[in-house]
C-alpha cells in the first residue's frame, strides 16, 4: 500500500499519476471487492476509512432554476476536503446550473453549508475569498500578461485601491511555476493557447486559496494531454501539495468526459434531468453497480476495468 | 548624480575577470526590472547584463545605444544598452529581452509622448492668429503677455487636459464595456450635453457660462437617467438603456433645432456641436477643470478595478467584484470627465475613441501606463488639431475635423504595419 502512496511523485508524466488517496481506496477495493457491497447513492454505505476527511461543502435538497422553470429538482450531495467531486451527466441534466446556484448567481432553495456557514448568509466578499470559480473559458477578451491575470487572484483580500504587495507578486510567479507557465508571465494572455489559457486560470486559482473550487467543464476545450495536466494540478491543489495552498480544499467539477471523471474524482455524482440518480465513488464502488448507475443517465454503456501495475483503471465503452 | 557616478566608476573600472564575478549576486539586486525581466529558461544567460552595471564606460554605453538603434530593437533597447552602459554586450542583450518581449518594447513611449505633448503644449502657446515668440514675452512686451495669460494659457491648458480627459475616458469606456467601439457617447454623455448646450442657446440669456452649465448639465442628466434605468432594470442592459436615452436626447435636441432661429441660433448650436476651443478664458474654466481633474484621479486610482470589470461578469463577481456597484461608480467618473471636458469645448468627436487604440498597440496590454498613454496621445492629438484649427484657414475651424484628420491615418499606419496584430478587444 505504501508502495502505491510512493512510487507516484514526478508532476511532470502526465498519465502515471493519480491522487494517493485515490490508490489507496483503489489497492483495498481489489483486495476485498468480493465482500463489500456497498449500496449506490449512500454516503453511509461506504467503507469506514481510518480519517475521514472532514465535509467541505454539504448540499442538502437544492433546487434551483431560471424563472420559473425549475431545472434542478431535490439534489443533495457532499463534498470533501481533498477530493475531487465530479458532476455528470448529458448536456441540460443541471450541471452549470447547480454551479451557478453555488455561486449565487441563481435563487435557490433547500440548504448548501460551505464549511458548516449557509451560504446565503455569506457577502459577496466572503464568498469570493472562500469559492474559486473557473468558467469553462475564461472571460478575459482583452490583452494583459499572464502575471496580471494571476494577480485577479488577489482582488478578493485586497482593499479598493490597493495594489498587490510585493510578497503576492512572488506568490504569483510561484504559482506560475507551479502550473509550468513561469516563462510566459509577461506574455499577453490572449496570444495563448486554450489549454495554457486554462493552466494559467488555474495558477490565478492557486493565489486565491480559496477552500471550494468550482470548474465548470475544464475540459471542454482541451487536447487529450492538458486535460490530464488540468486535473492532475487539480489533485495537487486540492491535496495541498504545493506549498502556496493551505490544506482542505474541495473541488467540485462538472465533466463532459466519464472517462476523466472516473479516472480522477473520488465521488461523482451522476444528474439526469436535474435529479441526483446515484453517487458513485470509483476506487471503491463495484463495478456492475457503477455499470448499472451510468447506464441509467448516458443509455446502455460497458464498464471495463484494466489493471496495471496493481492499479485500476475504468474504462466506459458504448454498448455494441 | 548619474555622471558623478560614471566618473567614479570610472577611477577604478574592475577588471572584466572581477566583473564575471560579480554576477551572480547582482541579478537579485534589480528584480522589478520590467523592461528586463527576462524568462528564467535557461537561467544563466540573464546573468551578464548585471555585469554593465559595473562597468560604466561613457563611450561605451554610446556605442551599444546606437548598436541597439541600428540593429532596429526600437528606443527601448537603446535606452537599455544606455543604461547599463556596455558596448556591444549591452545592444546584444538589449536586443534579446526586447526581441524576446515584444510586449514591453515599447516601455518608452510614454516618456517620448511626454515630450511630443510639451512640445505641443510649446507650439500651442505661441501659434495662432496673433503670433507671439518667446523672445518678445521674455523682454516683457506688455500685448505680447497679454494675449499669453488670457488667450493662450487657458486654451493650451484646456487643450491638453480636455484631450487627456477625452483619451483616459475612452479607455475606460472600450475597457469596461469590452468594446473596441465603445464610446462615451454610448451612454448618451454627448448627445445630453448638446440638447443641453441648445436649450442654453435658446431659451437662457446669451453667454458662455450659461450654454457651458446647461451643457455640462444635460450631458449628466442623460447618464444619469441612462444608469438609473440599468441600474433599476438590471445589469447588463446598460448599452441598452444608453441607446435608448441617447435617442432621446438627439430627439430633444432636433426639436430644439426646429425651433431656433436660423440665422442666429441654429448656426450657434450647430457650432457648438462641431466643438472648438475658441473663445476660452481663465474665468470660464476652473470649475470644469477641477471636476475634470477629480475625476481622473479617481480613474487612475481604479485602474485595476476597470481591468476586473472587462471580465466575464459571473467571473468577476467571483473574484469579488461588486460588479454592478463597481461599473456605476466608474461609468459615473468617466462620464464626470467627459461631460466636462465637452460642455467647455462642444463635441470634440474620435479621440476618445482613436488615443486607446493607438495606446493599446504601442504597449499591448492593459496596465497602468496603457490608461496614461491614451491620455497622453489624446492631449496631443487636441493640442495639434487645436493648433490647426486656428492657423490652417483666415477663420476659426472646428476642432473635430482636425482631430479625425490627425487621428485616422495614423491609426490606419499602425494597423496596416502589423504594429498591434489586433490582439486587444476585436
Amino acid at each position: 500500500m505504501s508502495n502505491n502512496i510512493h512510487k507516484n511523485s514526478s508532476i511532470d508524466t502526465i498519465f502515471r499519476q493519480t491522487s494517493s488517496s485515490q490508490r489507496r481506496t483503489d489497492f483495498r477495493s481489489i483486495q476485498g471487492s468480493a465482500s463489500s457491497h456497498n449500496t449506490l447513492a449512500s454516503e453511509s454505505a461506504k467503507p469506514a476509512e481510518p480519517a475521514e476527511p472532514p465535509i467541505c461543502l454539504q448540499v442538502s435538497s437544492l433546487s434551483a432554476g431560471y424563472g420559473r422553470s425549475l431545472i434542478l429538482k431535490d439534489v443533495s450531495f457532499c463534498a470533501k476536503q481533498g477530493e475531487i467531486t465530479g458532476l455528470l451527466g448529458p448536456n441540460g441534466c443541471g450541471k452549470t446550473t447547480l454551479l451557478r446556484a453555488l455561486c449565487r448567481q441563481l435563487p435557490f432553495t433547500g440548504s448548501c453549508l460551505l464549511n458548516g456557514q449557509p451560504l446565503e448568509q455569506m457577502s459577496s466578499r466572503q464568498l469570493a475569498r472562500q469559492i474559486s470559480y473557473i468558467p469553462q473559458r475564461s472571460g478575459i477578451a482583452i490583452s494583459m500578461p499572464v502575471t496580471d491575470v494571476v494577480l485577479m487572484g488577489f482582488n478578493p483580500v485586497l482593499g479598493l485601491l490597493e495594489q498587490p504587495s510585493r510578497a503576492q507578486k512572488e506568490k504569483a510567479r510561484d504559482a506560475l511555476r507551479a502550473v509550468g507557465m513561469e516563462s510566459y508571465a509577461e506574455q499577453d494572455y490572449q496570444t495563448l493557447s486554450e489549454g495554457q489559457k486554462q493552466l494559467c486560470i488555474l495558477a490565478r486559482t492557486i493565489v486565491e486559496d480559496a477552500s471550494l473550487l468550482l470548474l465548470d467543464e475544464p475540459e471542454s476545450s482541451l487536447d487529450f494531454p492538458h486535460r490530464h495536466r488540468v486535473m492532475e494540478l487539480l489533485t495537487e491543489i486540492i491535496r495541498g501539495q504545493d506549498p502556496s495552498c493551505a490544506d482542505g480544499k474541495a473541488a467540485l467539477v462538472t465533466l463532459h468526459d466519464p472517462q476523466l471523471a472516473l479516472e480522477y474524482c473520488s465521488r461523482l455524482v451522476l444528474l439526469k434531468d436535474g435529479v441526483c440518480t446515484a453517487i458513485l465513488h470509483p476506487a471503491a464502488d463495484r463495478l456492475s453497480d457503477m455499470e448499472a448507475a451510468l447506464s441509467k443517465v448516458y443509455g446502455s454503456v460497458r464498464l471495463r476495468a484494466i489493471e496495471e501495475n496493481g492499479r485500476r483503471s475504468l474504462i466506459l465503452l458504448p454498448r455494441v | 548624480m548619474r555622471t558623478k557616478q560614471r566618473q567614479n566608476a570610472k577611477q577604478n573600472t574592475p577588471p572584466a575577470a572581477q566583473n564575471q564575478d560579480s554576477l551572480q549576486h547582482s541579478q537579485i539586486d534589480r528584480p522589478d526590472s520590467a523592461a528586463l525581466h527576462a524568462p528564467v529558461s535557461g537561467g544563466s544567460d540573464s546573468a551578464p547584463r548585471e555585469s554593465m552595471q559595473h562597468n560604466p564606460e561613457y563611450k561605451q554605453g554610446v556605442t551599444g545605444a546606437l548598436l541597439a538603434w541600428k540593429y532596429k530593437q526600437g528606443i527601448t533597447g537603446a535606452l537599455l544598452a544606455w543604461k547599463y552602459e556596455e558596448s556591444v554586450t549591452g545592444a546584444l542583450l538589449a536586443w534579446k529581452y526586447t526581441a524576446r518581449h515584444n510586449y514591453t518594447r515599447h516601455s518608452a513611449a510614454p516618456y517620448l509622448t511626454t515630450l511630443l505633448l510639451l512640445a505641443a503644449c510649446v507650439l500651442s502657446l505661441l501659434a495662432g492668429k496673433y503670433p507671439l515668440s518667446l523672445e518678445k514675452i521674455l523682454a516683457g512686451d506688455a500685448m505680447q503677455l497679454q494675449v499669453l495669460l488670457t488667450l493662450r494659457i487657458p486654451r493650451t491648458l484646456m487643450a491638453v487636459l480636455g484631450g487627456f480627459a477625452l483619451g483616459a475616458a475612452g479607455f475606460v469606456f472600450q475597457t469596461v464595456f469590452c468594446n473596441p467601439l465603445a464610446a462615451p457617447d454610448m451612454i448618451g454623455v454627448s448627445s445630453g450635453a448638446s440638447a443641453g448646450a441648445a436649450f442654453a442657446i435658446l431659451f437662457l440669456p446669451a453667454s458662455a457660462a450659461a450654454v457651458t452649465l446647461s451643457a455640462f448639465a444635460g450631458g449628466l442628466l442623460a447618464v444619469g437617467i441612462a444608469l438609473g434605468l440599468a441600474s433599476a432594470a438590471g445589469s447588463g442592459s446598460i448599452v441598452l438603456a444608453g441607446i435608448a436615452v441617447h435617442s432621446l436626447a438627439q430627439t430633444v435636441l432636433m426639436v430644439l433645432k426646429l425651433t431656433a432661429d436660423p440665422e442666429r441660433q441654429l448656426a450657434s448650436i450647430e457650432y457648438w456641436i462641431m466643438g472648438s476651443l475658441n473663445a476660452i478664458t481663465l474665468g470660464r474654466i476652473p470649475f470644469y477643470c477641477a471636476v475634470c481633474v477629480i475625476g481622473l484621479i479617481g480613474l487612475f486610482l481604479l485602474h485595476r478595478q476597470i481591468i476586473l470589470l472587462s471580465v466575464d461578469e459571473a467571473e468577476a463577481r467571483m473574484l469579488g467584484v461588486p460588479v454592478g456597484q463597481m461599473r456605476l461608480l466608474i461609468l459615473l467618473l468617466a462620464t464626470l470627465v467627459v461631460a466636462s471636458v465637452i460642455s467647455v469645448t462642444g463635441v470634440i468627436s474620435f479621440i476618445g475613441l482613436l488615443a486607446p487604440h493607438i495606446a493599446r498597440l504601442l504597449t499591448r496590454d492593459n496596465r497602468l501606463h496603457t490608461l496614461t498613454l491614451s491620455g497622453l496621445l489624446g492631449g496631443i492629438l487636441l493640442t495639434v488639431a487645436d493648433i490647426l484649427a486656428r492657423t490652417a484657414a483666415a477663420s476659426e475651424l472646428p476642432v473635430s475635423i482636425f482631430t479625425s484628420l490627425l487621428g485616422a491615418p495614423f491609426l490606419l499606419y499602425l494597423i496596416m504595419n502589423g504594429n498591434g496584430g489586433g490582439r486587444h478587444v476585436e
